[in-house]
Formats: structure tokens, C-alpha cells, sequence
């Protein structure tokens, strides 16, 4: 199925050409340097081809596929390397291979003069018979080139010797031409028999691991069975190898990646739709920033159309029901088209292989229901909005919820990412593990963040079926909620009483309150009084009524909390402490909001 | 002639391997008909017989998980230790070629996405095959399928199996029960559901050069996939009769 969907996807990408699909039989490589020539094949010069700006090569569309995999010695058409094109040994290629490799270069090239009739190519040979490798000592501009690969050219022309109008029309001719058809079985993509890949092209741009992976690879004999070997294995045409291939690297690595692809933690995930559509203009940037993207008034000219199209994403996501006829493609097109459909591949590196953890092949209108369901389960009142120095997004990042669970950054475990993305995306439940994590998180550092109370609210009512409100419900008598509130007010008591945001009652107690409040709470009360006294008169009352008015329906504290019950006093706490907030903003002394 | 068979198929966890996914597996979305057949072959099979799967039931939800193992990368190679050992090479005469590996050289760990709480219900028929030993000839030819229909459904009742019934990986066995019928598929499979080429089995082929070798006859085959096209309609995959590949008949057995 995965192929299978990569495989549709080349087609759709090769008419677009904002994604640079190099047609079957080229491929796009990146050009460093560029090689002139004279008419008579004598070198001129070595021009540099990287973007002056930036040092960054540039992308041409070159005759053949890229360099395969393996330690072989493979000559490029036209294109190639310094070890390839003048025998210069390089970091790569000691002197021995960069002679072997030249050596391969010219004969590939020179035994195809009398097939080619063009006066370019002729000039590219004559160049390759003339040269030895020892006078790349004399051009040290070839030695500067560096690694990358280059191109020819002659000196008066505009165009590239690969770009040659005969050049181009013998490659096509000599692909065209039927190769004696090594191994023919049936493909697994497209069911016909064809000539099957030996060997599958490489995947870029998937993050961690190395630069290159595979997603089909048998090297190893314990992958083999059936007496086959390597890509035999697993029949796919190579035609069609190529093509998924192709569609997956232009998502990962292609110019329209920032479109397609996003990385959270180890995983990088991909997404893309059967047309182009709204959905796909903002899904990844949904996902990677949530609401955050558009809280901030900075970014380009550029970003505003985008930021308009989030807009309209965000508004059908806040929707209770389904649109009506309102669609979920660009131009708003009246007819209802929310099936179209919609991927999303989930990989993560392992070693030299690319193993997919997450995929889910869904529709437009699906993937909006449940995201639209997600931020129902999990959505709670903000503290923080427009004007505070770091407002809450409103519909948070969802790398931002799966950070809640490890103290640093990269220690996210790898178990809870594509199951809770899954869950986001498909509506099933979320994963039960992480909500003892978060939870643990939780009495660990005290910290009662916008993402976890999210988090925790989303458990409650989506894994055990509990009525969480967003905001304060005044009369919810459970007590592990009131207790939640109870702590919220002690605290700020204390706070206000002492001012001193540093060291707070939650920090201290919050682990232990949320677990066994009976061994805490007590101790908490007798000191409460004390506070209470400093505050100032009208405060005062309006305090204490508040904590009278929470204690009034427990009649005692429970030795311990279940982690249902845990969950709901985080909540409780939460939305106490929102009240609070939203009460008195500019006089609250919040203590220092840990970031994320 | 066709007889057919029910079998419901209850496994915690399953793993129909995709091809293209072999390695870090990523299995089928239902069972796979060459799993269907491992299944009762497991409980009764014999040289003269062939298991036709006629129809695969879909009878839970669909769900996937993730885990991992730890496995090794290599294979203990046949032809230089194993078969030295049995012709009486002693490994402590040349320890490099004992017919064995040192695990923690070749550890890997694979990951797998495989299928949880499965429910299938087989629909499957059977064949003789000719030209081998012990089948019938053609005045028998009802009368035999009879009775090996009758043994299969004998050992089914009792539980009785050549080998466990596995779902995809031995380390998923398969529960297996004889029924009459089967229940409905759950509410979320109704409808059309097209889920893109599969592999319906392995075909083998009498080849010399084949590395795969019969153990009843010793004849070198090699392996070919078949892939068709499956679609789910509520939840009940449908197999197509395939023209069957009679094999050569052999000389006189």
C-alpha cells in the first residue's frame, strides 16, 4: 500500500513543475563546477557553479540516475566528479581510483563517438583523449572545485554539452531501445510482469541515520528466503522502483519539502493528497507549529497568503460539526470534496534503513474530523493570550505535547510518537502509556504547562471516558478536582501573602499532593491561616470564601489518588490557577513559566 | 470438485509480511491466502491434496502496532558447515567452519508493524493433486477427497495439528476452531475497500537451476510470487479460482 500510494504520487508530481521531477532516465544532481572547453576538446577553464550568495550547488537535470550505492566505479554520462573527469585524487578517491575511475569515464565516453554525431560530444572526447591526470596538477582550479560534481560546456555556447539537442535525442533513443530482460516476474506495484530491480534507488532527506537510506533492501542473507537474492526478494519493476523513489525523495528532499514534510523527534513524517488542496497547503506547518505560526506578525510578504489559507484551516477546525457543503481545497470550490484522498508516512532511520512506523492512508474530510475531534479532547482555557510575552497557541503543536513527556528535548521517547500521532489523525485512543509519563512528569517538576494540562484533559475524555470542562466548572464536586483547586488556592495565598515567586507551594508539593494528599494537605492548611492575615482586607474575604466554598464537599483527604483521579487534579489545579489569571492579569506574580 | 471447509482463526497478534517490507516488516492489512493455506495445512495435509482458499472473512477491525526485535543477519550457511558436519566432520577438527554463529556478532534489531487482536474466518476447498503418491484415481477420486475431508475436519474438532497454526510469524499462534458459519464483519469494514495488490501465494516451478529443493522427491524448483488484486467487499475477501499449474507428471513412482 505504501509503495503502491508513492508510486500514484510520481504521477501527480511529474506534471507539477514546481517540484522539479526530473523525467525517467534523468535525474537531478547538484552541480558544482562546470567544465570549458574549447571546440578542439582543450580545457579553458573551470567555472564555479554554486550560488554565489550562499555556496549552495546548484540542481540541473543530468542524464542518468544518480550514483548507486556500493563501492563500484560508476561513470556518469556528462556529468561526473573531479576523480572521474581528470583522474584528480580527492577525499574520496585515492590516486589509484581516481585513475581507474578516469579511465572508466573515457572509455564510456569514447566508445560512443561514432554514435553520436554532434560536434559537442566530439569536443568532449577529444578532451578525454588528450587529457592525462598528471596535468591536473597544473590547473590547481580543478583541485579547488572540490567534491561535488561538474558539468561540460563549451566556451562560446550557453547551453551544456548534456543539454545538446542530439546528445539528448540518442539518450532517449538508447533507453527507449528494449534491454535483454535479466530477471522478468510479476511487480508487486503494477501487477504486470516487467524486469525487476535489482537493487532499489536510495531514499534522501530522511532525518537522523545516514544521508541516504533504503526502504527496500535485502543485504543481508537472513532477509533473503525462497532462494532469491537482494531486490528479487520483493519484485518491483524497476520502472516503478524508480518512480516511488523518485515521488519519496522529491517529498523529502525536493524544492517543496517545507510543503510535505516535517521531523518530530526521530520521525520524519510526510504528507501529501491526491490534488492539491487547502489541506495540504497547511498541514505540516499545522502540525510542526499548530496555531503558533500565526501569533507572530513577522515573516515575509510571502507568508501571507499561507497565512490566510491557516486562517481558513483553523475556522473549519474550531467548526463543532461538519461543513456543509464548505470544501477543504483551495478557492473554496463549492462542491463538497472533502475525500479527497490524503497519506501520511511516518519513517524513521535504523542504520542504513528506513523503517516506517506510521501509515495512514485517509481522506481530506476524515483527517479534518479528527484532528477537529482531537482539539475538542484536548482543548482548555489559555492563560496566556495575545498581549503576554509568550502567548499560548491555541491550537497547540503536536511535537509540543509529545515533548511532555521527557525532561529534555531529544530524550522524547521514541515508543509514544507514532502511536499518539496516529491517534491524532485517526480518532482511536490515545496511547496508555504516555498518560502515566506525563503524569510522572507532572509530580516530578510541579509544572502545570498549557501542553500537559491539554494533554492530560485529552486522556480523560477520549481513554476514560471522563467530562472534563475547558475552563472552571464551579460545580464539580469529585474530589480529587476539588483538591486540584484547593492546592491552586493555598498557593497563591501564599504567594500573594509572601511575595516570592521563586520557591511556590507547588514546587515543593505538588508531587505529593497529587499522589497521597492526605500526608500533605493538612500541613498545608495549618500554615494557610497565617498567610490569609496578610493579605489585604477585601482580598482576604474573597479568599477565603473561595477555599470555604472548595473544601465544603470533602469530607476528609484520600490517602491516595488513582491516576484517573491524578489527572483530574492536575486539572483542577489548572483551571483554578486560569481563573486566577484571568482575574487579575498584570497584578498575578505567575512563577518563572518553564518554556514548553 | 469442490468441498468446503470453515474455519474461524482467533491470534493476539499477526504479521502477514509485505515483500517490499521484509526486512522492517510491515505486514498485510488481512491475512494473506498463502497464510490462509499455511494455516490448514498445519492441520492436515497430505501429498495428494491441495488446499484451495476460496474466501477470507475479515471478522475484527483492523489495527496495527509497532514493536521491535532483536534477531540475527545472517544464516548458518548449508553447504560448508552443516553438510561437512554430517559427513562427519567433528568441529572441533576446524572450528571455523562449525555450523553454528556466535549471536552477539550478527544481532540486529528489526522492527515490525504488525497486526493486533485478529479475527479471520477461512473459506477454503480442496484438490487433489495428481501424480502423486498415494492419490486416487479417478473412480476414487470423490470418495478419497471425502475422506481426507473428513480427517481434516476429525483433527480441527479435537485441536489436533501437524504444527501450531501460526499467523504470519511463529511467534503468533493461531487459534483455530471449526464452524459452520461465520459472523458478520464489524460495522467499520462494510462497504468497498481496495486494498491494492497482494500476494496470493508462492508458485514453484520444476527448474534445474532452482535452489529450493523438494524434500519428499528431490527435485530443484524455484519460486515465483503471485499478486492479485484484493478487495474487501464487508469485509470478505474473495479469491478468484486460478488456473492451476499442473505439475509434470512424474515417471512411475
Amino acid at each position: 500500500m505504501i509503495l503502491q500510494s508513492l508510486h500514484r504520487l510520481y504521477f501527480r508530481l511529474r506534471d507539477e513543475p514546481a517540484y522539479e521531477v526530473p523525467p525517467p532516465g534523468y535525474s537531478l544532481q547538484k552541480i558544482a563546477f562546470v567544465v570549458v572547453l574549447s571546440p578542439s576538446g582543450v580545457l579553458r577553464e573551470i567555472v564555479d557553479a554554486r550560488y554565489a550568495s550562499s555556496g549552495v550547488a546548484r540542481q540541473m537535470r543530468v542524464p542518468g540516475a544518480g550514483k548507486p550505492p556500493g563501492s563500484g566505479i560508476h561513470p556518469g554520462f556528462l556529468w561526473d566528479n573531479t576523480a572521474y573527469i581528470f583522474g584528480c585524487p580527492s577525499a574520496e578517491a585515492s590516486a589509484g581510483r581516481a585513475l581507474e575511475a578516469f579511465h572508466a569515464f573515457r572509455r564510456r565516453h569514447l566508445e560512443l563517438q561514432s554514435a553520436i554525431l554532434s560536434p559537442r560530444f566530439a569536443a568532449v572526447c577529444r578532451f578525454l583523449e588528450a587529457w592525462r591526470p598528471e596535468d591536473a596538477n597544473l590547473y590547481p582550479e580543478i583541485a579547488a572545485a572540490g567534491p561535488g560534481f561538474g558539468v561540460f560546456r563549451l566556451e562560446d555556447d550557453a547551453c551544456y554539452i548534456h543539454e545538446d539537442p542530439e546528445v539528448d535525442r540518442w539518450w532517449q533513443r538508447q533507453r527507449e531501445q528494449s534491454r535483454p530482460a535479466e530477471t522478468v516476474a510479476q511487480c508487486l506495484m503494477t501487477g504486470q510482469a516487467a524486469s525487476i530491480a535489482r537493487v532499489q534507488p536510495m531514499i534522501k532527506g530522511v532525518c537522523g541515520g545516514k544521508p541516504q537510506v533504503t526502504l527496500v533492501a535485502f543485504n543481508d542473507t537472513a532477509y533473503e528466503s525462497f532462494g532469491k537474492e537482494q531486490g528479487f526478494n520483493a519484485p518491483i519493476a524497476e520502472e516503478a522502483a524508480l518512480a516511488y523513489a523518485t515521488a519519496l525523495n522529491a517529498l523529502l528532499d525536493g524544492p517543496m519539502r517545507h510543503r510535505h514534510r516535517t521531523v518530530i523527534a526521530d520521525m520524519t513524517l510526510v504528507f501529501w493528497t491526491e490534488r492539491p488542496c487547502l489541506l495540504e497547503d497547511v498541514f505540516i506547518r499545522f502540525v510542526a507549529q499548530g496555531s503558533r505560526g500565526l501569533l507572530d506578525d513577522a515573516g515575509s510578504a510571502a507568508d501571507a497568503p499561507l497565512k490566510e489559507k491557516m486562517r481558513t484551516f483553523l475556522d473549519l477546525l474550531r467548526q463543532e460539526r461538519e461543513p456543509g457543503p464548505r470544501a477543504v481545497t483551495s478557492g473554496g470550490a463549492s462542491a463538497a470534496e472533502n475525500s479527497i484522498g490524503a497519506w501520511i508516512l511516518g519513517i524513521t532511520p535504523n542504520a542504513a534503513r528506513a523503517v516506517v512506523r506510521l501509515f495512514l492512508p485517509t481522506t481530506t474530510g476524515e483527517l479534518l474530523r479528527h484532528l477537529r475531534e482531537h482539539h475538542r479532547h484536548s482543548r482548555v482555557a489559555r492563560r496566556f493570550v495575545a498581549d503576554a510575552p509568550e502567548p499560548e497557541p491555541e491550537f497547540p503543536p503536536l511535537p509540543l505535547l509529545l515533548r511532555q513527556t521527557a525532561r529534555d528535548a531529544d530524550a522524547v521517547p521514541a515508543l509514544f510518537i507514532a502511536p499518539y500521532l496516529s491517534a491524532v489523525f485517526t480518532g482511536a485512543r490515545y496511547p496508555e502509556g504516555m498518560y502515566a509519563v506525563v503524569l510522572r512528569r507532572l509530580r516530578c517538576d510541579g509544572d502545570i504547562s498549557y501542553a500537559r494540562a491539554a494533554i492530560i484533559k485529552g486522556y480523560l475524555i477520549r481513554n476514560y471516558r471522563e467530562e472534563v470542562s475547558v475552563s472552571l466548572d464551579n460545580h464539580r464536586n469529585e474530589p480529587a478536582y476539588r483538591l486540584g483547586r484547593l492546592l491552586a488556592a493555598l498557593e497563591k495565598t501564599h504567594t500573594d501573602a509572601l511575595g516570592r515567586p521563586g520557591v511556590s507551594l507547588r514546587n515543593i508539593f505538588y508531587g505529593t499532593a497529587s499522589s497521597s494528599p492526605r500526608s500533605v494537605f493538612p500541613q498545608l492548611l495549618r500554615s494557610y491561616p497565617w498567610h490569609l492575615e496578610r493579605l489585604p482586607e477585601l482580598r482576604r474575604q474573597e479568599r477565603e470564601s473561595l477555599i470555604e466554598e472548595i473544601m465544603e464537599p470533602l469530607t476528609g483527604f484520600a490517602p491516595h489518588l488513582s491516576l484517573v483521579e491524578q489527572g483530574l487534579f492536575a486539572i483542577g489545579y489548572y483551571h483554578q490557577m486560569q481563573t486566577f489569571h484571568h482575574r487579575e492579569p498584570a497584578a498575578t506574580t505567575e512563577p518563572v513559566r518553564k518554556a514548553g | 470438485m469442490a468441498y468446503g471447509v470453515r474455519l474461524l482463526v482467533r491470534g493476539d497478534y499477526a504479521s502477514f509480511n509485505r515483500p517490499e517490507m521484509k526486512v522492517e516488516r510491515v505486514s498485510y492489512e488481512v491475512m494473506t491466502p498463502s497464510a490462509a493455506r499455511g494455516i490448514l495445512e498445519a492441520i492436515y495435509w497430505k501429498p495428494s491434496i491441495r488446499w484451495i482458499v476460496d474466501e477470507i472473512h475479515v471478522l475484527e477491525p483492523i489495527a496495527f502496532t509497532h514493536i521491535r526485535r532483536n534477531e540475527i543477519s545472517c544464516r548458518i550457511p548449508v553447504r560448508g558447515s552443516v553438510t561437512a558436519a554430517m559427513r562427519g566432520a567433528l568441529p572441533t577438527a576446524a572450528p571455523a567452519a562449525a555450523p553454528g554463529i556466535a549471536v552477539e556478532d550478527f544481532r540486529q534489531q528489526r522492527a515490525a508493524m504488525i497486526l493486533r487482536n485478529v479475527r479471520y474466518g477461512i473459506h477454503a476447498h480442496l484438490e487433489p493433486q495428481a501424480g502423486e503418491r498415494g492419490a486416487a484415481g479417478p473412480q476414487n477420486a470423490a470418495q478419497a477427497l471425502a475422506g481426507h475431508l473428513d480427517g481434516f475436519r476429525r483433527r480441527a474438532r479435537r485441536g489436533q495439528f501437524f504444527q501450531q497454526p501460526y499467523l504470519g510469524n511463529r511467534e503468533f499462534p493461531a487459534a483455530c476452531e471449526l464452524v459452520e458459519a461465520f459472523p458478520a464483519c464489524p460495522e467499520e469494514l462494510r462497504g468497498r475497500r481496495d486494498l491494492g495488490l497482494m500476494l496470493r501465494d508462492i508458485e514453484f516451478t520444476p527448474d534445474e537451476r532452482g535452489r529450493i529443493i523438494e524434500s519428499h522427491r528431490g527435485q530443484r524448483l524455484s519460486a515465483e510470487a503471485i499478486f492479485f488484486n484484493a478487495v474487501l467487499y464487508d469485509g470478505v475477501l474473495r479469491l478468484a479460482p486460478r488456473a492451476a499449474r499442473l505439475r509434470p507428471p512424474e515417471g512411475a513412482l
